[in-house]
């Protein structure tokens, strides 16, 4: 007993059991996409880089940019837009941009920008115009926490930007189709 | 609207779990078979209903206390946590004297004939970014 006693209250070794179902949630990665930064699109990027980890990298906000939703059965529903800013105006008025990479990730470091939450968010690119998010973004660090498909009462689908750009690199190295949705 | 816009966004109020659940049109939408998403469609009449009870349901005794005059708008966590004053995981929100301010402890004080409902206030609280 006195060996087990004194480890009951070390939350360091038990771990936080809600952050780990939601990490456990995400699931493995998928085959041929190594952890960086092409990997995980559209999922809740900050579940794991945050300070509770398991990522050692820590971002303040990151998210997954989509080209629009298609109703053509020939084209995948949900592919990566690249090249894609997405601006950030924080409470105290500083601002930010982030640029996606080739599968449509885009993430903020605490080094590079600290915004002082809530904040404000826009994502354009040249031929799409800008969409502007109607709320601001309380404290959540990851898109897909509120934008995850299908668009229902409590969420409103991911993030899409209207584009006629081509939205699949031949230099990326991943696919930016999301599969399976 | 000014809790909807400044508390109930899908990450804090406006999210199923948490305690002051907030419905807003941009936000987290009322079960429906109309097909409405957060961003899509009007406010209905429930979800404002449903938010009214949110916001009185909170401390309902305290509240009582409050609308009656017998406690100051101070008594109440819908003042102190986003004051600060109490923990709040938002962080503070609402500083002393801003519109705010002025709308909800105006909103609680109105009852009682302490102060008037200060729709100016509220007007601002509800378009501040």
């Amino acid at each position: 007993l006195a060996a087990v006693v004194p480890c009951l209250s070390c939350d360091f070794v038990i771990g936080d059991p809600v952050h780990q179902s939601q990490v456990d949630a995400l699931g493995p990665e998928k085959q041929g996409i190594p952890r960086g930064p092409y990997h995980r699109a559209g999922q809740p990027c900050t579940v794991c880089h945050s300070t509770e980890g398991p990522a050692s990298t820590v971002f303040v906000l990151a998210g997954t940019v989509f080209s629009s939703k298609t109703t053509s059965a020939s084209q995948p529903k949900l592919v990566g837009v690249e090249g894609a800013s997405v601006g950030i105006v924080d409470d105290e008025g500083s601002e930010f941009l982030a640029t996606t990479n080739c599968v449509g990730n885009f993430y903020v470091s605490p080094n590079d920008f600290n915004p002082a939450f809530p904040v404000l968010v826009d994502v354009s690119m040249a031929d799409a115009g800008v969409a502007t998010m109607t709320t601001h973004i309380g404290r959540a660090g990851s898109c897909a926490s509120c934008h995850a498909d299908p668009a229902s009462p409590s969420q409103p689908g991911h993030v899409y930007l209207s584009t006629s750009a081509p939205t699949s690199n031949p230099g990326c190295p991943v696919s930016p189709v999301l599969a399976g949705n | 609207v000014f809790l909807e816009n400044q508390c109930g966004t899908l990450d804090c109020h406006g999210q199923i779990g948490r305690p002051l659940r907030l419905y807003s049109v941009n936000g987290l939408r009322a079960p429906n078979d109309a097909g409405m998403v957060p961003g899509s469609g009007a406010e209905t009449t429930a979800e404002l209903y449903s938010n009214y009870l949110a916001t009185i349901g909170v401390q309902p005794e305290v509240m009582d206390s409050v609308v009656e005059g017998k406690a100051p708008p101070t008594a109440l966590l819908l003042v102190t946590k986003p004051m600060g004053l109490e923990r709040h995981k938002g962080g503070t929100r609402i500083v002393l004297g801003d519109p705010m301010y002025r709308c909800l402890t105006s909103w609680l004080l109105a009852p009682s004939g302490q102060a008037p409902f200060d729709v100016q206030a509220c007007d601002a609280a509800a378009a501040l970014p």
